[in-house]
């Protein structure tokens, strides 16, 4: 047992919070280039840290120039994604969305119910689903074993099976429910040809920041879907950036 | 932010209206005399930035000279209007009435027109009549007088020359060009002027000076003198062509007073006659030096001249979000059209907006001069003392022979906190209302300070560590295999026996070699409880109480093939232990029980081996 305790606290490493001070200093100073790339370097570097995305889309917004909506969407998301609980991130979140045209919550869902869908996130839904994987194997597995035991661990048993079912069911519809290989348009009025390449006519034109679903990539061009359209199309890979 | 829409307006939706224009024409005066000249101005405004030209017509009757031009942009209410007027020196050649045709102009399929404008151009005036003057004439360095009929002096009638300020100018600097024309006899109206062909420079023409009389070689002519700005586009040679002059003198006529119509001529045309004259002037090469690679700075655009520049803000305080214009004037001489947008510097506490630029253009004697004004909105982002550093603008002096740099002073904003900079919405209580709180803006919440450890970092490390979960299933496999081979041996308990007995038989026996030094009687016993129980497990009979005959029965009955050499063997280790546990001092007893035990060993995988068949 002592190897993957080990394991899991190696994989669970704090993050570098004395960076992370540093880059709010820059960022107080309105210097929000330079906290930029240093909180970029933070979330390269941990990437399970919301704290650095969340300011990495703070820095962005704040510096307004071409495609800095689109880079702060993205980190939003990706903060999102790792703290949906989090107040601060879903009200930048969705002030940032807004200003690309779109909501977090979608149009016709209760507010209430989008919440409470995204009130665990997709890695704490994953890691309960393997929490319940491991109850019910060693209780059953316990069960088994003994004879003796097996009457008073089948209710235990039962209910750790129905939580691994409930945690994975959720887990999964989660993952189903997000955008599938999302990506970003960073430029304003993104020409989306319906081919790969210049000599194919403009379908429609992204606003920037729209989050769109990177469907295929063919030399230097990417296939976006945009969902609330239903369109897709083609659009230069310098334009989109991946979340 | 408020601003935003707004600019944004500005910037983008003025340029969609650009076929929206209009275009009008004025002049000074509309009577003059041939020693006049007319000012022409047509101008055209529109919303947008991109206004058409004006085209004009073809003006037999004038000699056109462009004077400059003027651009103009201006916001209101949301909305920026463009106007560019054009200024032209107009010089009568012939009196009489005169017509400017319809000036046109197109932009986006549309095409807009003036009205014709109609000028009454009278014959010298008495007061124009020439003058003598006190001034020497000019001497001129770039071309000799071309050679021309000859009064009675031996000065000629009429010649021209051509000469520049300049024969070896460096790229892009301006050239002027003086083409004069001297007239010692009346013309009938003005000359024509054909303008030199200036191929590999870019030429604006200035208005042409009021005509003044000189003396040249002791004779008094009138002088007129024409000027071109010439600015060379390519380092070498690059020569001047020819500029040709048409007019028509008046000469004397060669009168025979004994011919037959004297009369007739003398009284109705006069003793003078007209004559077509052209005169050219010779071509001149100028030397133009190519720029120097070394000290060229960044922001150097091309301009070739005497440039100063400066920048003023039309509001030195307001709000973090409210917008502000940045006006960066540069003004001197030389090529300005070519002068590019200043690059502004990193400004990143500003959100910068595109420029829009508008230019003056002068030309006199001295050559083209004026000034350009690029006009930058900007918005705080953020609030506090904030700096619009120096903006560098520069060019390379010709007089100096080097590159210069002019600098705007750097500009101090004092920005209050605004609704685009303020980190959080700000909330105010209603008094009266039971303390209802309104928030005042919208904006991004502040950034997070660092978090120590939490169950998400755990949550994540357990989600990604995907190998630790095979332990788990390892445990559960090991408990179902145990489950479902005990129930196995459940279902089948004779089978279950038969599969046992010798791993059950080789147990008791290893149980009996271990005890057999000490307690020999014992491990007897244990070597019979070892075979009984074997042949009990393998016969499915019980092994208490089980003899040899019944063994030998049951083994021939079950397994019809055993060897009877085997059975006997049976029969008599059976006997041998029974007689050394119950009586081992009787006649024909071994007295030791080690014997016993590798025979029931042998015996017994002999058995399992034949029963395994």
């Amino acid at each position: 047992m002592r190897l993957p305790l080990l394991a899991l606290l190696f994989a669970a490493q704090p993050g570098w919070g004395g960076d992370l001070v540093e880059a709010n200093k820059l960022y107080g100073q309105s210097k929000f280039a330079e906290a930029a790339a240093a909180y970029k370097e933070l979330a390269a570097r941990d990437p399970l840290d919301p704290a650095a995305h969340y300011n990495l889309g703070n820095a962005y917004f704040r510096l307004a120039g071409p495609g800095d909506l689109a880079r702060a969407i993205a980190s939003y998301e990706r903060a999102f994604n790792l703290s949906p609980r989090d107040g601060d991130v879903r009200h930048n979140f969705d002030f940032a969305l807004k200003r690309a045209g779109e909501t977090l919550v979608p149009t016709g869902m209760p507010s209430a119910a989008f919440i409470l869908f995204h009130i665990l996130s997709r890695t704490e839904l994953s890691a309960l689903h393997w929490l319940g994987f491991w109850a019910f194997l060693l209780l059953a597995a316990a069960a088994l074993w003994r004879e003796k035991w097996r009457e008073a661990l089948k209710p235990w048993v039962l209910w750790s099976g129905l939580f691994w079912a409930a945690a994975g069911g959720w887990w999964g519809l989660l993952a189903l429910s997000d955008v599938q290989n999302p990506g970003v348009v960073l430029t304003l009025d993104a020409e989306v040809r319906s081919g790969p390449g210049l000599n194919f006519p403009v379908n429609f034109k992204s606003p920037e920041g729209r989050r769109v679903s990177i469907l295929d990539e063919k030399e230097g061009w990417v296939e976006i879907g945009v969902l609330k359209e239903g369109l897709k199309g083609w659009i230069s890979a310098e334009q989109v950036e991946r979340i | 932010m408020r601003a935003l829409p707004g600019i944004l307006l500005l910037v983008f939706g003025a340029a969609a209206r650009a076929q929206d224009f209009n275009i009008t024409a004025s002049v000074n005066q509309t009577q003059i005399t041939l020693e006049e000249q007319v000012v022409l101005s047509v101008s055209v405004s529109g919303a947008g930035s991109g206004l058409p030209e004006p085209k004009l017509p073809a003006m037999p009757n004038f000699n056109v000279h462009g004077a400059g031009q003027n651009r103009n942009f201006t916001f209101a209410n949301g909305v920026m209007t463009n106007s560019a007027e054009y200024r032209y020196v107009l010089v009568p050649r012939f009196s009489g009435r005169a017509l400017i045709g319809p000036i046109s102009a197109e932009s986006g399929g549309v095409t807009r027109k003036t009205a014709a404008i109609e000028i009454a151009v009278l014959k010298h005036s008495p007061a124009a009549a020439p003058q003598p003057s006190p001034q020497p004439p000019p001497q001129a360095h770039g071309a000799r007088p071309q050679a021309q009929p000859r009064g009675p002096g031996g000065a000629p009638d009429l010649f021209v020359s051509a000469e520049v300020d300049k024969e070896s100018p460096y790229v892009n600097e301006q050239v002027i060009l003086t083409v004069r024309f001297y007239t010692g006899v009346p013309l009938l109206g003005n000359a024509e002027w054909h303008p030199p062909a200036t191929q590999g420079f870019l030429s604006e023409d200035i208005p042409p000076a009021q005509p003044r009389q000189v003396f040249q070689d002791g004779r008094r002519y009138n002088l007129s003198e024409i000027k071109l700005v010439l600015f060379p586009m390519q380092s070498g040679e690059l020569t001047i062509g020819p500029s040709v002059i048409v007019c028509q003198a008046q000469q004397e006529m060669e009168v025979d007073p004994f011919s037959q119509d004297f009369f007739q001529r003398f009284f109705s045309q006069g003793l003078m006659q007209a004559q077509t004259r052209e005169l050219r002037t010779r071509s001149i090469t100028l030397k133009v030096q190519p720029l120097p690679e070394a000290g060229r700075p960044a922001s150097f655009t091309g301009v070739v001249g005497q440039l100063r520049v400066k920048a003023e803000t039309d509001k030195k305080s307001l709000s973090a979000g409210d917008a502000l214009n940045l006006v960066v004037t540069v003004e001197g001489s030389g090529n300005l059209k070519a002068l590019l947008d200043p690059k502004l510097p990193d400004m990143p506490q500003f959100r910068t907006y595109d420029t829009v630029s508008s230019a003056n253009i002068e030309k006199d004697a001295n050559g083209v001069r004026g000034s350009k004004v690029f006009k930058t909105v900007l918005v705080p982002k953020v609030s506090g003392q904030l700096k619009i550093p120096a903006i560098p603008v520069s060019y390379f002096d010709p007089v100096k022979r080097d590159y210069a740099t002019a600098e705007t002073r750097p500009i101090e904003i004092d920005a209050a906190p605004g609704a685009a900079q303020a980190p959080a919405p700000a909330y105010v209580a209603s008094p009266g209302q039971g303390g209802t709180i309104t928030p005042l803006i919208q904006d991004i919440r502040h950034i997070k300070e660092p978090r120590g450890f939490g169950p998400g970092r755990l949550a994540a490390a357990l989600s990604r560590t995907l190998w630790i979960h095979l332990f788990p299933a390892a445990v559960f496999l090991a408990g179902l295999l145990s489950f479902l081979h005990r129930e196995s041996l459940l279902q089948d308990p004779a089978g279950a026996r038969f599969r046992r007995a010798l791993d059950l038989a080789e147990r008791a026996i290893s149980e009996a070699r271990e005890i057999l030094p000490c307690d020999p009687q014992k491990a007897a016993g244990l070597l019979e409880e070892a075979l009984t129980g074997f042949l009990g497990d393998k016969l499915n009979c019980p092994r208490s109480g089980l003899t040899i005959k019944q063994a030998q029965a049951l083994i021939k009955k079950r397994f019809p093939k055993m060897p009877e050499g085997h059975l006997r063997q049976l029969k008599l280790l059976w006997e041998e232990i029974d007689l050394y546990r119950y009586a081992p001092s009787a006649p024909g007893g071994t007295g030791d029980a080690s014997q016993f035990v590798d025979g029931v060993l042998q015996m017994i995988k002999a058995l399992d081996e034949e029963m395994a068949r």
